[in-house]
């Protein structure tokens, strides 16, 4: 087996002694042939504690100053944060690749400055808007908010009906919500993405201490797999809690066959009856502790339990540690079939024929959502080609990781990285399939392209160079990912004024027609109100008749609520959102901006700078009539 | 410093200390810090300290790290099954809910398993050990 001896490769037989690089006695290349260093030993260590707390302090600075959010341009928050944001943020990603190249450096410097990077990429935007970003928060917010007023599930609830059936991550939330006292989940939900990222820390660094004893490699994977976390996962919502505990799972399982391999390696010739008791009583007791995590993992959403099956599943049959994965296998095949099969039968019997259409349609459901934006703004465009292209560079450096290292073909990272494709085939997952497949193989790819980052003996100036530019490259892909949609995802203050003030006056029963879902307080008391989404999930030849006539389409909508009392709101994020999605044409769009006060139909009930709220006032007096009369 | 066993007597009573601070007035800082510190390690601290006592009687052991993860993934785990339990049957109220956590937690704590003791005098290592099981030589 060829490789890096950095790498404690688990092989498919009992690895031979394999020497990490002692950080000690390692001695570049450059030192050992004579040649002067490029930056001294101690400058690079000094270099590398400073930069971190230089980076945090301009992090700081940067929170203090008034950042101008409405100015936001077509790349999102990119275009508004200030010079001292991007200077920590390289400070920061250089000070971490020095650290990475200077010896020594304690295990706490590399968890400070992953500290760091999360909080400069998730925290920022939770402290500069003060408000929740991104509409499915909101709506994961009016679930929990349900769970609590209510005291129990709705399974038969229509639109968010599978929340109610996948209810974990909401009912500890409700749990949460009524033992501290706080009066909605969205007190604290803008705080999900940080604290979900801290919460991966510890499972990332779990798996990937079982596949090298290098810690250095370890921190590098890690930095890697979060700056490639473009896809924006981590919000208040069920899929970022199942992926914290996902990853949890597999950590252990990894763990627990690495050290198995040792075991036996240790204890060849020397096996006897109460030896094979105990590692049965053991695997007994392995198993009962993860248990209540696949519980829960099955229990909270609907995909992450299918990705656990496939990790465990390829794990099983593909290594011959399978008596260990297996019966964690049948415990997780049990929990997702007994789930789906009795408190999700009834979005199961609602869609089988859906996941039926939809399996086997490899080329469907592997298209990626981008391709749909051909009529998206041209800097949409670029953001998607960035995405796709930091994805593809992860799964080519991984590739090349593979080739370069034979034995890496039987490890089980080389596995995860490939458990979730079956799901390509299975369903497209509402068109995010493809995304969410490179989500669950990230932790896996992200090692693998990290190994090949790492000590090269033979170009080690090339290396030298390499891993910054690649770091720095890779950040700059996630902050086009992330923060270029903040256009849409970002709701100022005065929409969410706007947002109260229709909950305050809309009765219970009423519709509220909304341009686009992006908008705050989406789903506010939702068993209380009908959710009409006026442009979304429209065909094109829909769309183009609302393009030609967009009052008179939105009047029709409006009533269909039958004399119920309807009501549009109009936001500054649907309008960039039907701006960067190109939903509309432009000129389109400026006649629906200009319908508030021309529109005879519609009285504005409600206007501030980024918002209005209009109700349809001519409604025929009988159907009125005849709805008061249905309310007594 | 801690000694283990008062650590270990802390986390039994966390549950309980968690439920008296539902008494707190709603949403001050003391009542949300400790509802959340409870929800995100206790149950799972006092499930873990079983699972490594276990695992010690089959000359098996947690790492460090391995408790670490365990601990949070437990108790999170622990609380959205207990909470959604009774979500479904339509019985969910905090005070029951928290009852039945602080009940295990208490209970898991407490369950003798073995001699608590410090390897080292250091609190890193204390910590470590508050679930913990080091057999007596």
């Amino acid at each position: 087996m060829t490789g890096d001896p950095a790498l404690l490769l688990l092989a498919h037989t009992p690895p031979r002694p394999l020497q990490p690089v002692d950080v000690r006695t390692y001695t570049p290349r450059h030192r050992r042939e004579g040649r002067p260093r490029r930056l001294n030993r101690s400058w690079r260590r000094m270099l590398a504690h400073v930069a971190l707390p230089v980076a945090v302090l301009l992090w700081i600075v940067t929170l203090l100053r008034n950042v101008q959010l409405d100015r936001m341009g077509a790349f999102g928050l990119i275009s508004v944060l200030p010079i001292t944001y991007w200077v920590g943020l390289g400070m920061l990603t250089l000070g971490f690749a020095f650290a990475l190249r200077t010896p020594g450096i304690s295990g706490v410097w590399f968890l400070g400055y992953v500290v760091a990077l999360i909080a400069m990429l998730h925290a920022t935007p939770t402290v500069l808007y003060g408000t929740l970003r991104y509409s499915w928060a909101w709506k994961h917010v009016a679930v929990v908010d349900y769970l609590v007023s209510h005291g129990a599930t709705d399974p038969t609830n229509g639109v968010l009906g599978a929340y109610h059936q996948w209810p974990g991550f909401f009912a500890l939330n409700a749990l949460f919500v009524r033992m501290a006292g706080l009066r909605s989940a969205g007190s604290y939900a803008a705080w999900g993405p940080p604290v979900n990222n801290l919460l991966m820390i510890g499972p990332l660094v779990l798996i990937y201490r079982s596949l090298t004893r290098d810690r250095r490699l370890v921190w590098a994977a890690v930095w890697i797999f979060f700056s490639s976390a473009w896809m924006g996962q981590d919000y208040f919502s069920p899929q970022a809690f199942a992926l914290v505990l996902y990853l949890a799972v597999i950590g252990v399982v990894l763990k627990r066959l690495n050290r198995q391999a040792a075991d036996s390696a240790d204890s060849q010739g020397s096996q006897g009856s109460s030896a094979a008791a105990r590692r049965r009583r053991a695997a007994v007791i392995w198993t009962a502790l993860l248990l209540p995590v696949i519980a829960a993992v099955a229990s909270s959403h609907q995909l992450t339990p299918l990705m656990l099956v496939c990790a465990l599943g390829i794990l099983a049959v593909s290594w011959r540690r399978w008596r260990t994965v297996l019966p964690l296998l049948i415990a997780s095949v049990l929990f997702t079939v007994g789930w789906a099969a009795t408190v999700a039968r009834p979005f199961i019997e609602a869609n089988l024929s859906s996941i039926l259409t939809s399996f086997g349609t490899l080329d469907a459901n592997a298209a990626s959502p981008l391709s749909n934006q051909a009529i998206a703004s041209p800097e949409q465009q670029l953001i998607a080609h960035v995405e796709t292209a930091s994805a593809a560079f992860i799964w080519l450096l991984a590739l090349v990781a593979v080739v370069k290292w034979r034995g890496l073909r039987h490890n089980p990272i080389v596995l995860l990285a490939l458990a979730p494709l079956p799901l390509l085939v299975a369903n497209d997952y509402g068109g995010e399939m493809v995304f969410r497949v490179h989500l669950f193989a990230l932790p896996a790819t992200a090692f693998l392209a990290t190994a090949v980052l790492w000590r090269s003996r033979r170009w080690p100036r090339i290396q030298a160079l390499a891993l910054p530019a690649v770091l720095l490259a890779l950040l700059s892909g996630f902050v086009l990912g992330y923060y270029g949609k903040e256009r849409m995802n970002y709701f100022s203050p005065a929409e969410v004024s706007a947002a109260q003030f229709l909950f305050r006056t809309a009765p219970h029963g009423s519709m509220i027609v909304a341009a686009t879902s992006e908008y705050a307080g989406v789903y506010t008391d939702y068993s209380d109100y009908t959710y009409v989404s006026w442009l979304t999930d429209q065909t094109p030849a829909q769309l183009d008749e609302i393009a030609a006539y967009p009052l008179s389409a939105l009047v029709s909508e409006l009533r269909d609520s039958h004399g119920r009392p309807a009501y549009f709101i109009l936001t500054r994020s649907q309008e960039a959102e039907i701006e960067l999605s190109g939903l509309l044409p432009p000129a389109a769009l400026t006649q629906v901006e200009q319908i508030p006060g021309n529109a005879p139909e519609l009285t504005v009930l409600y206007r501030n700078q980024d918002a209005v709220i209009m109700e349809l006032t001519n409604q025929p007096r009988s159907v009125l009539l005849h709805w008061k009369g249905a309310l007594r | 410093m801690i000694r283990p066993r008062y650590l270990r007597l802390g986390l039994a009573a966390s549950g309980w200390l968690a439920l008296a601070a539902t008494a707190l007035p709603a949403g001050t800082p003391p009542r949300v810090i400790i509802s959340f510190v409870f929800l995100l390690v206790c149950p799972g601290a006092a499930a873990t300290r079983l699972g490594d006592a276990a695992l010690r009687r089959s000359r098996q052991r947690l790492g460090r790290l391995e408790l670490f993860v365990l601990t949070i993934a437990l108790s999170l785990s622990i609380g959205a099954l207990v909470a959604e339990a009774f979500l479904l049957t339509h019985s969910f109220s905090p005070t029951r809910t928290l009852v039945v956590l602080a009940a295990f937690t208490s209970i898991a704590a407490l369950y003798p398993v073995g001699k608590v003791r410090l390897m080292r005098a250091s609190w890193n290592d204390a910590l470590s050990r508050i679930f913990l099981t080091k057999e007596p030589h």
